[in-house]
């Protein structure tokens, strides 16, 4: 588990009241980067040089070096699943192209080498079904990047802000105005909605992915539990619960089943 | 009534058909005898009353002298036999007995009286000697009616062969439960109990036993001296029993538990020979043969291969390591799945191990998989030993993703090249800014400050209206809202015309500023109203009697000044000037719309 778990959502209230205490010392931090011991881009050029030089290992070194330092990036992610996926280690591969991907899903690239990393994942799972919300949704947030999305939202929310007020100030009632006002509501709705949905699936939701191969999935949290089938390598799932050293994963065809902690790596 | 008699009782109903018989049949005979003639307390023995030659309607022979035990247990048979015509019936009686107390007794005769006539057994001498301790098996421990032992096959072996271990449970006497089993502690092994097989019965000692055995393979983890733990077996035995008065104390005798436990074993665990230990060895001991096995002989670019890896002989199957794989750049090599048969003969274990592994040519041409090493040391043979499979020949075509997708570009020269990809897209380069790990723009200050202003200036937009509204609709409010705006201008005013020529605009300026602040206050016209008014309104507000006291000289200079400015001098204007300011500060210290 490299990296750090997404800051918990506090109250509405309680981020409220931080945030204007906090206003100044954001402000102060604009501009300012994080002073480390060793600079992420010599050592991204590094993985580069190793990686070119089919040094996989090595490479994947200087890469995971980034993140321990704190730092990433859809290149970086990009790059490390590549030097995993030469290396033969298909589950971190497709973990790091998955974390590329969640930071930058316009990217081909990422899209293409993490469709071909899954081609070569050992187990296909049988009866994948879809929930048809999801997908539409799923569809639609899954063309832009979390970012993307709440700044629309947020752009959407001045521009909607901004038409009250002057409905407010000015007391004026006309049709084209109320149509006007009732459309923006509904496309605020819909981002917002949009922006929720985005980081509930893809940065609240405890994701992981199979990184070890042939892994048995057992039918109760223990080692001596009957074994319902092996997991392999590149398999992604949802932990649902945690009980001692195992957790109840959750695989794409919603079939479920317990597996050592160790043996899967959360995205 | 004794049980004795009460079984007696039931006897005589028994035996007498029997007895009538052997009237018909010839010669009465009773005997008597016992399986043991020396037993210590807690201990039972077997006691047979045979009674030949009586009918089967013939009584059951009473047994005398048998109060210095305990009858656990009784049942009766007959049995018919014919010889040459002649048929006899014998009649066995058999008593379970445990004794009461230590001492020397004398069991019988047994007397049985059959037609008129008494039939004599003869008398058994049997020894009861103190209870022996119950603990483990030793030497003497063999004679008890229980006991554990411990043993292994291989008490030198090397690391990762095996040694069996096995605990057996002998018992001479019931047990009211069946044994519980708990194995020894095993720190430095890795154990794998390979047989449990069913009771049997030995000879010890001359006694016979019924004997549990529970066979364990044990695969030291480390050379040296090593301890295996006590084994335990607990279970329960019949209890030395309490006659009561009525003699049923048998029907309340719940038994005793008893626990055995085994002495621990050392054995000594000889480390890995040195000499011609391959490089970079695995650690495997046992006796192992390899094949290996491709699924296919031609594929196609990206294509996979399942390579299947047989391991089979004897050792520890379950923890075999994957083969390792020579890299080579003609191949991606993926790890697959792996599934292991144990088999668990009576003195090993062994099976057949099975790993998969996937190759996906890079580049097509006659390639060839590489054959799998696999080296391991073998303890029978106490050498090294390294078994390789053939290289496994295969023809790799041109991938035909790459030039039949259905999404196809012409360039001519009937070149096609498709859009599917024959391998992953190559590294990024540019080094675009990096940004925290695990940062998340929603929960960013910076990011909830933005957002908080269009709610802030929404809030602020409607406390405008509000006032706007209130302003509009309620002139007291608005009038009250705007005194000190007004009067601080009419200040202002007046020190613009503060000077002896313009003393009477100077202290019109001034009246008004003071008399219209308390009327806007009150919602009132300021030219109705009068000093009298004016003082009696600002000492009910809480101006104290100095205060009232300059404000009335400042409202009456004014007046003065208004009719008569002859007498006023610079001085006076500037007196006046900041003693207007003064109340005017006053003024706007207390409430006056409350009054």
């Amino acid at each position: 588990m490299n990296v750090s778990k997404p800051p918990k959502c506090q109250t509405l209230i309680g981020r409220l009241a931080l945030v204007c205490g906090f206003l100044v010392a954001s402000l102060n931090l604009i501009g300012t980067s994080v002073v480390a011991q060793e600079n992420p881009r010599e050592l991204f050029a590094q993985g580069n040089l190793q990686y070119d030089s089919s040094h996989y290992i090595e490479a994947i070194a200087a890469y995971n070096q980034i993140i321990f330092l704190g730092q990433e990036s859809p290149e970086l992610y990009h790059n490390l699943g590549n030097a995993y996926f030469e290396s033969g280690d298909l589950g971190h591969a497709i973990l790091n192209y998955l974390r590329a991907e969640r930071l930058d899903p316009y990217d081909d690239d990422i899209a293409d080498n993490l469709a071909f990393a899954r081609g070569f994942v050992s187990l296909q799972l049988e009866g994948v079904e879809l929930n048809p919300a999801i997908e539409f949704f799923d569809g639609v947030a899954g063309g832009a990047s979390l970012n993307f999305w709440a700044w629309l939202t947020t752009g959407v929310m001045f521009l909607l802000v901004c038409l009250l007020i002057y409905r407010i100030i000015t007391r004026q009632r006309t049709i084209a105005l109320q149509a006007g006002t009732v459309a923006i509501i509904i496309v605020f709705v819909a981002l917002a909605s949009l922006t929720t949905f985005k980081y509930r699936h893809e940065f609240a939701a405890d994701r992981a992915v199979v990184t070890l191969p042939d892994i048995p999935v057992t039918d109760r949290p223990s080692r001596d539990a009957a074994v319902e089938f092996r997991a392999a390598a590149g398999l992604e799932v949802v932990i649902r619960e945690r009980s001692g050293d195992f957790v109840l994963a959750l695989f794409a065809n919603k079939r479920q089943g317990w597996v050592l902690q160790n043996a899967l790596e959360r995205l | 009534m004794t049980l004795w008699a009460t079984i007696l009782s039931m006897s005589v109903v028994f035996l007498a058909a029997v007895g009538q018989k052997a009237l018909a049949a010839g010669q009465v005979s009773v005997t008597l005898s016992v399986d043991r003639t020396s037993m210590s307390m807690g201990e039972t023995a077997t006691l047979l009353v045979t009674l030949k030659g009586a009918d089967r309607n013939s009584p059951a022979p009473a047994l005398r002298n048998l109060t210095g035990f305990n009858i656990l247990n009784r049942s009766s048979s007959v049995n018919f036999q014919s010889i040459n015509g002649v048929s006899e019936t014998s009649t066995n009686l058999t008593l379970t007995i445990a004794p009461k107390k230590i001492g020397a007794y004398v069991i019988g005769p047994a007397e049985v009286t059959i037609a008129g006539k008494l039939y004599k057994s003869n008398q058994l001498a049997v020894a009861v000697t103190a209870e022996q301790p119950i603990t483990e098996a030793d030497a003497g421990g063999k004679k008890k009616d229980l006991f554990i032992e411990a043993t292994v096959d291989n008490a030198n072996p090397y690391v990762g062969e095996q040694t069996l271990l096995i605990v057996r449970f002998y018992h001479a006497i019931n047990l009211l439960t069946q044994p519980s089993y708990t194995a020894p502690q095993t720190t430095d092994f890795w154990s794998e109990v390979i047989a449990s097989q069913p009771a049997y019965y030995t000879n010890v000692g001359g006694r016979r036993y019924r004997v549990w055995e529970i066979r364990t393979a044990l695969f030291p983890t480390r050379s040296g001296k090593l301890q295996i733990g006590r084994a335990f077996i607990e279970t329960q035995i019949a209890n030395k029993r309490r006659e009561t008065k009525f003699g049923f104390g048998s029907f309340f005798n719940r038994g005793k538990s008893v626990s055995l436990r085994t002495r621990p074993l050392e054995i000594n665990v000889k480390p890995l020979p040195t000499a011609n230990k391959p490089q970079d060895f695995s650690g495997v001991v046992g006796s192992y043969t390899l094949t290996a096995s491709a699924d296919q002989s031609t594929t196609e670019v990206n294509s996979p291969v399942t390579v299947t890896v047989r391991i089979s002989g004897l050792g520890n199957i379950k923890v075999l390591p994957r083969p390792k794989t020579p890299t080579t750049k003609d191949f991606r090599i993926y790890d697959g799945s792996s599934e292991e048969t144990v088999s668990k003969g009576k003195k090993a274990l062994g099976g057949v191990k099975t790993f998969e592994q996937t190759f996906i040519p890079t580049r097509e041409g006659r390639l060839s998989i590489p054959g799998v090493v696999y080296d391991f040391f073998d303890p029978q043979e106490k050498k090294y030993k390294v078994i390789q499979t053939p290289d496994m020949p295969l023809h790799v075509e041109p991938s035909s993703q790459a030039l039949n997708n259905s999404t196809q570009f012409n360039f001519g020269n009937n070149v096609k090249v498709g859009s599917g990809m024959s391998a992953i897209r190559y590294i990024k380069k540019n080094d675009n800014d990096f940004t925290k790990v695990g940062e998340i723009l929603l929960f960013d200050n910076l990011y909830l400050a933005i957002n908080t202003l269009p709610v802030l200036a929404l809030f602020g937009a409607i406390l405008y209206r509000r006032r706007r509204d209130k302003f509009d609709s309620d002139s007291g409010y608005a009038r009250s809202r705007s005194a000190g705006r007004l009067a601080a201008k009419r200040l202002k005013q007046a020190r613009s015309l503060a000077s002896v020529a313009h003393a009477e605009e100077f202290f019109g300026e001034i009246r008004l500023a003071i008399l219209a602040f308390v009327a806007d206050k009150l919602n009132v016209s300021p030219h109705g109203l009068t000093i009298g008014e004016v003082t009696e309104l600002l000492a009910t507000a809480g101006f104290k009697d100095d205060e009232l006291e300059k404000c009335r000289r400042l409202i009456q200079r004014a007046d003065y000044v208004r009719y008569s400015s002859g007498a006023i001098t610079e001085k006076d204007i500037q007196g006046s000037l900041e003693l207007a300011n003064e109340i005017l500060i006053r003024l706007q210290e207390v409430n006056l719309e409350r009054l």
